[in-house]
């Protein structure tokens, strides 16, 4: 008896922990769908702001699953795939030329992120959420 | 001598013998809107059934397995995202191809990725989708941990990349999604390949170590140097070369022209090509500019200095047999135009020795 009850509490914590999980896996995709404005880069703890021509740069994640971008005041449009597991979104313009940024930290109000570009590959980039 | 042979032996079986190690693959689960298939099966077809031959945190070379079976690692992967229900359309998957690699591809940076290629059937066994996907990712060349720890991240990437890009396909093929329909996967699965490309392999970055012996008619000197370059496989190969080299004039010529001794230092820098011929063996083609000082004594042992500049052009062969580690062997010809005010003009031999790591 006392192993029957052992065997429930067991399972029902496991139940518990992966379905918490998959809840989190899920919030965390859906955090991503806000727009995120332009805040701070960092490189090595400190933290630089960005020039005059990004001012109100952003990133606008869709449900559908496309995406606006306003870089040094120019927009773009297109479509992403956000990978969980890779932890990264590939965004992917009209052109087809695709760009990859790593997810550091997400969050409500924050997303830092690492583009996968030469120049710019330890810089850590930082928006802020409108929502 | 059999006891040499015995040695080499030993040591040419340790040094293709690895030792394993295994990849836990985590079950984290990804949002998949509308879930109306469920991975029914995982066929491993792959001929190699290791995962790759890469460095682990302490630089040496393990090979990578799955914990457990590899087709049963990847349908529990699966089913944490895509659980069987009554309601969902079963499809299985085939590998052909899982392998980790990693390599250095520039003077300070390693790639490490994960190629797969991944089939999508039908219940009835109709090829759906086939995808070829190469995740990657680049790393500082220091950070050889970091890239050992994340290799299972990269497969797990790989593998929700390929289901997103079936899914898209799905989306894309119909406006309406009839995957429910058991009765139409038939008519409205085409068979489709996603993104198709021959396997292509990681562009390796040499690091060579040589010391050349230069001669001429009128000198005899050495040249080291450093040559760092990404080993494409069709294009013209354009090495990062830092080199230094001395030489003295041979005393016979000198004597004609005034002087005792002669010796040039110069630093070089310019531009050179590799053209692959065969794997490991390379045409070497280059222009340099040597830069550097003259010193001259005359026959009263007088000494005067003079700035070198010129041009150099050169031509020859490389041959690096080992791509890890080895020797590196060159022997070629040079055209010299210089500053010089003992000599101008010039041409002469090099045989190159050194190491590739």
């Amino acid at each position: 008896m006392k192993i029957c009850i052992w065997l429930i509490v067991i399972t029902n914590f496991l139940i518990i922990s992966i379905m918490g999980k998959t809840h989190v896996q899920q919030s965390e995709t859906n955090m991503l769908f806000n727009t995120w404005f332009l805040d701070t880069y960092k490189i090595d703890s400190k933290e630089y702001p960005p020039n005059k021509r990004e001012k109100d740069d952003y990133l606008l994640f869709k449900e559908d699953m496309t995406y606006t971008s306003k870089s040094e005041g120019k927009e773009e449009k297109g479509t992403f795939i956000l990978n969980t597991n890779g932890a990264y979104i590939l965004m992917s313009d009209k052109n087809g030329d695709k760009i990859k940024a790593y997810i550091i930290s997400i969050s409500d109000k924050s997303l830092i992120l690492k583009y996968d570009i030469n120049e710019i590959r330890d810089i850590e980039v930082h928006y802020i959420g409108s929502m | 001598m059999k006891k040499i042979i015995n040695i080499l032996a030993l040591f040419f079986s340790s040094a293709i013998c690895f030792s394993q190690a295994t990849i836990d693959l985590k079950k984290v689960p990804f949002e998949i809107k509308n879930q109306d298939f469920y991975i029914d099966s995982v066929i491993d077809n792959r001929q190699e059934l290791h995962l790759g031959v890469i460095e682990d945190n302490s630089g040496k070379k393990v090979k990578l397995y799955f914990e457990n079976e590899t087709n049963k690692t990847i349908k529990k992967f699966m089913d944490a995202t895509l659980p069987m229900t009554s309601d969902r359309v079963p499809i299985s998957l085939r590998i052909n191809n899982l392998k980790i690699e990693e390599a250095q591809t520039s003077i300070d940076q390693r790639t490490a990725r994960v190629y797969i290629e991944l089939y999508f059937y039908s219940e009835n066994g109709e090829e759906l989708y086939k995808v070829i996907h190469y995740e990657g990712q680049i790393f500082p060349v220091s950070n050889v941990t970091e890239i050992y720890e994340t290799h299972e991240q990269r497969i797990r990437g790989a593998l929700e990349y390929c289901l997103l890009a079936f899914i898209n396909e799905q989306k894309v093929n119909t406006t309406n999604n009839h995957i429910k329909n058991k009765n139409t996967i038939k008519a409205d699965f085409t068979s489709k390949v996603g993104t198709y490309e021959a396997y292509y392999l990681l562009v390796k970055w040499f690091n060579m170590l040589t010391f050349k012996r230069v001669i001429d008619k009128y000198n005899e000197g050495w040249n080291v140097a450093y040559t760092g370059f990404s080993d494409h496989e069709k294009d013209f190969i354009i090495p990062f070369v830092i080199n230094y080299g001395q030489s003295r004039a041979k005393s016979d010529a000198l004597q004609e022209l005034g002087y005792s001794s002669v010796d040039s230092y110069t630093f070089g820098f310019g531009f050179n090509g590799y053209i692959k011929i065969i794997p490991g063996f390379y045409l070497d083609l280059g222009l340099n500019i040597p830069a550097g000082i003259e010193v001259l004594k005359n026959l009263e042992d007088k000494k005067s200095n003079n700035f070198l500049i010129g041009i150099s052009s050169n031509q020859g062969v490389k041959i690096i047999p080992w791509k890890d580690f080895g020797i590196v062997i060159g022997v070629g010809v040079f055209q010299r135009w210089q500053t010089s005010k003992v000599i101008n003009r010039n041409f002469g031999f090099q045989l190159e020795l050194g190491i590739n790591f």
